[in-house]
């Protein structure tokens, strides 16, 4: 496990911390930044990039590219020591219930649409950018009934967590053309309870 | 009605109406020289002078002004006169052959560099025909910023299969369906992209 978390986040007072952290968010939320070794994220990297991606698109709903997930990659987020530290600070009993590796560049966006989730659900987003510009959008908003209550901002090798109640639901913003060649890397999916 | 606008729309009534009902990939006409050009002239003057509010979403970035109806601006205010009045009104339910209320809605919006309104039906209640009236000079296809029309497949756009450029003076309408999706092409150069758009209500 210390190959491949942060070994700070290996600590039970800085898991306590983050607990009481997410806790005290509206929604509940936590940002792990440097979640991964640099070793376990450059090998990651170095993964991706070899990877074949597809275009998503129903364009009322989303477009943006996607890969399966490698076998090894997947088994690293199922990993007993993340699923202790996820447990711990959402003070639940989690399953990866879906995984997805996707990447945006100019063009890409995703709406919200009434199809989403109105329960409440465990969202996480496992940054692989290497470099991003706010101005450039491709952000994660979640929202309340058109009122942002978090903003996930692309840093590399951050791991965000959101508890989505039944009236918040997010969108990643259209990714305008000053992002040049830019992409964002993220695998992205949900978590649910045991 | 006469004077405003550009008198051969006013004598090409049976032939706009057989373009605009089988126009693909849904109803629509697009009226290049739309208004007279000193109406234009000082619409466009008086549009820019108004106060716009950022308008931020997952749909859409630009910015548009609150509802032209009570403006104060003479200019604005007898344009929108001129809009919603019974003449004009039966004029485009005569073209469209849609039954209207008389009543619309028209703000100003201007979507510079990086602004986009990604694509959406326009279905809400009421709406029955959309407009836009482009008051922009000098776009090209490079500076984006194109009305882009979708086909659809299965309840969901698919493809553009039509794409107006904003040309100065040109007034676009098309019809409120369940196929009617659109989407205004990101703004890709530095210019700024001016118009009056809404929507007629039946």
């Amino acid at each position: 496990m210390a190959d491949l978390i942060n070994p700070v986040y290996l600590h039970k007072k800085t898991l306590e911390q983050a607990r009481t952290l997410f806790l005290n968010n509206t929604p509940n939320s936590i940002q792990l930044h440097q979640f991964l070794t640099q070793n376990c994220y450059h090998e990651l990297i170095k993964k991706i990039s070899r990877l074949a991606w597809k275009q998503k698109s129903i364009p009322d709903l989303y477009q943006y590219t996607t890969t399966k997930i490698p076998k090894d990659i997947k088994t690293i987020l199922t990993t007993r020591g993340i699923t202790t530290i996820l447990n711990t600070i959402t003070s639940r009993e989690t399953i990866l219930q879906h995984a997805e590796l996707c990447c945006f560049e100019h063009y890409d966006y995703t709406l919200l649409n009434d199809a989403c989730t109105k329960k409440q659900t465990l969202f996480f987003e496992l940054e692989l950018t290497p470099t991003w510009n706010l101005t450039w959008g491709g952000y994660t908003s979640y929202v309340n009934h058109g009122t942002e209550l978090v903003r996930n901002n692309p840093t590399p090798n951050t791991l965000t967590i959101v508890q989505q109640n039944k009236d918040t639901q997010h969108f990643i913003k259209y990714v305008n053309h000053f992002a040049q060649k830019n992409k964002r890397v993220l695998i992205r999916g949900i978590l649910t309870e045991q | 009605m006469y004077d405003l606008i550009n008198s051969r729309y006013l004598k090409q009534v049976n032939a706009l109406k057989q373009q605009f009902i089988q126009n693909k990939p849904f109803p629509y006409l697009i009226l290049k020289n739309f208004l007279q050009l000193d109406l234009a002239s000082k619409l466009t003057t008086a549009l820019i002078q108004q106060e716009f509010n950022d308008k931020n979403s997952d749909l859409f970035q630009f910015k548009q002004t609150n509802e032209l109806k009570h403006n104060t601006n003479p200019v604005m205010r007898d344009f929108y006169t001129f809009f919603s009045s019974p003449e004009f009104i039966d004029y485009l339910a005569d073209i469209s052959d849609i039954k209207l209320d008389g009543t619309i809605d028209m703000a100003g919006f201007i979507y510079q560099p990086g602004d986009y309104l990604l694509p959406h039906d326009d279905r809400l209640e009421g709406r029955k025909i959309a407009y836009v009236l482009n008051l922009s000079h000098g776009f090209t296809a490079k500076d984006g910023g194109a009305l882009e029309l979708f086909s659809t497949t299965n309840h969901h756009p698919t493809l553009v299969t039509k794409k107006i450029p904003p040309t100065y003076n040109t007034l676009t309408i098309f019809k409120v369906t369940p196929t009617s999706f659109h989407q205004v092409h990101e703004v890709l150069s530095t210019k700024s992209r001016l118009s009056i758009g809404g929507w007629f209500h039946g």
